[in-house]
């Protein structure tokens, strides 16, 4: 079978074509160098289907592959799915560990220890005021001080308490807002049900739908940081995907309820941590500051031998004192001071001061933890990005580098493709000229 | 590793994050010259702090106790002091009145003499402080004794008790029931009677010596204790300031470091060697 003269005009422009297609994918690069969740792409080049030619191409007879240039054979997402495994397992513990750290700094800034205005110094001073009624049992202004600072620690019991209770409320109504129908993971559900059908329909054409998975992982990748994201691929490209224990999307359905089973477990994440917060920490904080209110209140009763402070909880204790001339410093006759030497004395025998310095060290330490995984994780997060971007970010300096191969490329296959013209032209207009 | 344009300015900027973070801690213990600010800078010593503050104001609170219980005691004793000369001056004339030379009139005027000096004992023993009758046990609202009940003590047998240490209870008054008792001894002329009685105020007076001493040195033990308690509260919250300042200055080397090398490390590209 004879060969084309204009085999090789052919093989150029497939070279030409390659070389710009190649161009053309390290301009898509560079334009989505700082593109969030983009993955650097290639296109791979493979020598074209090689040209058959019949017995007695060759001098011995036989026939030949002869080569026909370069065909671009896919484009290429760089990508390892691995690594956004661990992306996505790190993102979701450093927001779980940001979220419990900032409700828990919140608290700890309401607890405000150690300082000279938190409950352990007006603890002190409600004692010294009693110290004080001890020392002037006849004194209508003493009388009125222990009132005073008794209603200044009650209220200080109460403030804490409310802010505790806030910071439990604000978490339950944000855990709400992100879960709920306008919320963000409905939103992202909503996206990769798409995004699972318009990969789908790629894929069925025969094309790589590269920047559609590139923005799929992506929203994947927001959804890691609200909890434990599980991925498992359907046909043609689709997937399920799993937070905690409920289906985000299967197939091309969101699977998303508006309202949540009450079983449902984040597995970790923001969501996570505001589950951990709202059912756990924070009310752990309340019954142990209330379990001081009560043993405050309990002593101090039994000391005063009647009701002193009414209410055996940090919201609801308050003096159950009708008026602060109605406070009783003694048993007996005008200077007896029994009961306010009693109370006093209750600042080194009762336990209230220590359970309360025990629910400060609580709540700093679990604060302390919280910044300490927040900062490991942000390492870890850090150090997974990294991994991922030496995988698959752009580095403008190898796009230029490729650049350059491309260009040059593009010329050597447009200067074969005129030096096959040169011979060509020879062919055409100088045969049959001999001797002219 | 393939370096991506990407990852070099998010290691600049994480490690500036990094940097300004450890700058602010270092400037924060600076300024507040506290270790400890929040109970997550140190839980266990957050707890130790609080329990030490309210050791503090236990201690002055009880140093409290004993200045009150002293300004008592001293007010005691110098009234002790006046009975004690007053009974002394009752006896000198007693003895006087007792001497066979001494005439009637003599006698008669001794006794009105007496007679005043036995009001004066009384009225110094209604002598308050701060308000508040000494010598009436805790009916320190009621003077001992009233012009209209004579020699009668209207005060109650109660101690008045000051707390000057946990669980350590000074009783710091006398009554005047104790000290003068029915009053009707002064005015008995019978010498071993008046003796006795002053023998009684002498020992109340070195009683009341004793608790002085007994409470001043609770005082002293409190002042050592609060001092203790002071110092160990500032090893516990309080920032070593030699080391926070040196730390502080490291920490703005290191900063302007990282800003120094993010910029180099930024500008650089192939693009500014290609033509």
């Amino acid at each position: 079978m004879p060969i084309s003269s204009f085999l090789g005009l052919q093989t150029s422009l497939r070279g030409l074509l390659a070389q710009q297609r190649s161009l053309d994918v390290a301009a898509h690069n560079i334009a989505n160098a700082n593109t969030v969740g983009y993955t650097r792409q290639e296109a791979s080049l493979g020598a074209a289907d090689p040209l058959h030619t019949g017995s007695g191409a060759l001098q011995n007879g036989s026939g030949a592959y002869l080569g026909q240039g370069v065909d671009v054979t896919a484009y290429r997402r760089i990508r390892d799915s691995f690594l956004d495994l661990q992306v996505r397992a790190q993102t979701m513990a450093l927001n779980d560990a940001t979220t419990a750290a900032e409700s828990l700094d919140r608290v700890q800034s309401a607890v405000n220890e150690p300082s000279d205005t938190g409950i352990n110094s007006l603890l002190t001073k409600f004692y010294d005021a009693w110290n004080d009624l001890a020392a002037h049992p006849e004194s209508a202004g003493s009388r009125e001080a222990v009132n005073k600072a008794a209603a200044t620690l009650a209220d200080a019991f109460k403030t804490l308490a409310t802010d505790i209770g806030n910071a439990t409320t604000d978490a339950q109504n944000e855990f709400t807002a992100l879960t709920g129908s306008t919320g963000p993971i409905q939103a992202a559900a909503t996206s990769i049900a798409k995004l699972n059908k318009a990969i789908d329909n790629a894929i069925d054409a025969g094309q790589s739908p590269n920047d559609l998975l590139d923005q799929r992982d992506q929203v994947l990748d927001e959804l890691s940081q609200y909890g434990n994201v599980s991925v498992t691929p359907q046909a043609n490209g689709r997937i399920q995907v799993m937070l905690g224990n409920q289906s985000v999307v299967d197939d091309t359905i969101v699977d998303w309820p508006a309202s949540l089973p009450s079983t449902f477990a984040a597995g970790g994440g923001q969501l996570g941590a505001l589950q951990t917060l709202t059912t756990t920490t924070l009310p752990g904080y309340l019954a142990a500051l209330d379990q001081v209110a009560n043993t405050l209140a309990t002593d101090v009763n039994a000391a005063y031998g009647s009701t002193f402070f009414g209410g055996t909880t940090a919201l609801t204790l308050g003096t159950g004192i009708p008026a602060a001339s109605s406070i009783a410093a003694g048993t007996g006759a005008a200077g007896s001071n029994d009961i306010a030497l009693a109370v006093q004395s209750l600042r080194d025998s009762s336990a209230a001061g220590q359970q309360y310095a025990a629910f400060v060290r609580q709540v700093g330490s679990d604060a302390d933890n919280a910044l300490n995984a927040q900062t490991v994780a942000q390492a870890a997060v850090d150090s997974a990005e990294d991994r991922r971007q030496n995988i698959s970010g752009v580095s403008l300096d190898e796009e230029m580098a490729n650049m350059l191969r491309f260009q040059r490329g593009y010329q050597a296959s447009a200067r074969a493709m005129s030096s096959i013209d040169d011979m060509l032209d020879t062919l055409i207009s100088r045969a049959g000229r001999v001797g002219l | 590793m393939r370096i991506t344009s990407g990852m070099s300015q998010r290691h600049v900027l994480s490690d500036l994050r990094r940097v300004q973070e450890r700058l602010a801690a270092a400037q924060d213990q600076v300024s507040s010259g506290k270790r400890v600010e929040k109970p997550s800078d140190d839980p266990l010593a957050a707890e130790r702090a609080t329990r030490l503050r309210a050791d503090l104001g236990s201690t002055a609170a009880y140093r409290t106790s004993v200045d009150d219980s002293t300004s008592w005691l001293d007010a005691t004793d110098s009234a002790l002091d006046s009975l004690t000369q007053i009974v002394q001056r009752v006896r000198e004339l007693t003895v006087q009145a007792n001497n066979a030379a001494t005439s009637t009139a003599g006698r008669q005027s001794i006794q009105a003499e007496i007679d005043q000096l036995t009001e004066q004992a009384k009225s110094t023993l209604n002598g308050a402080y701060d308000g508040r009758y000494l010598f009436s046990g805790t009916a320190t609202n009621q003077p001992p004794y009233t012009a209209a009940t004579g020699d009668a003590y209207q005060g109650d047998t109660s101690a008045v008790v000051r707390q000057i240490g946990p669980g350590v209870s000074v009783q710091v008054n006398v009554t005047a029931d104790d000290v003068l008792g029915t009053v009707t001894w002064l005015q008995s002329g019978d010498l071993s009677q008046i003796d006795a009685g002053l023998d009684n105020i002498v020992a109340k007076r070195s009683q009341i010596g004793a608790t002085t001493n007994r409470v001043t040195a609770a005082g002293q033990r409190l002042d050592d204790l609060g001092d203790i308690t002071t110092k160990l509260l500032s090893n516990t919250e309080d920032a070593d300031l030699p080391q926070a300042l040196i730390d502080l200055s490291s920490q703005q080397t290191a900063l302007q470091s990282a800003l120094r090398g993010g910029a180099t490390l930024i500008q650089q590209s192939l693009m500014d060697f290609l033509q």
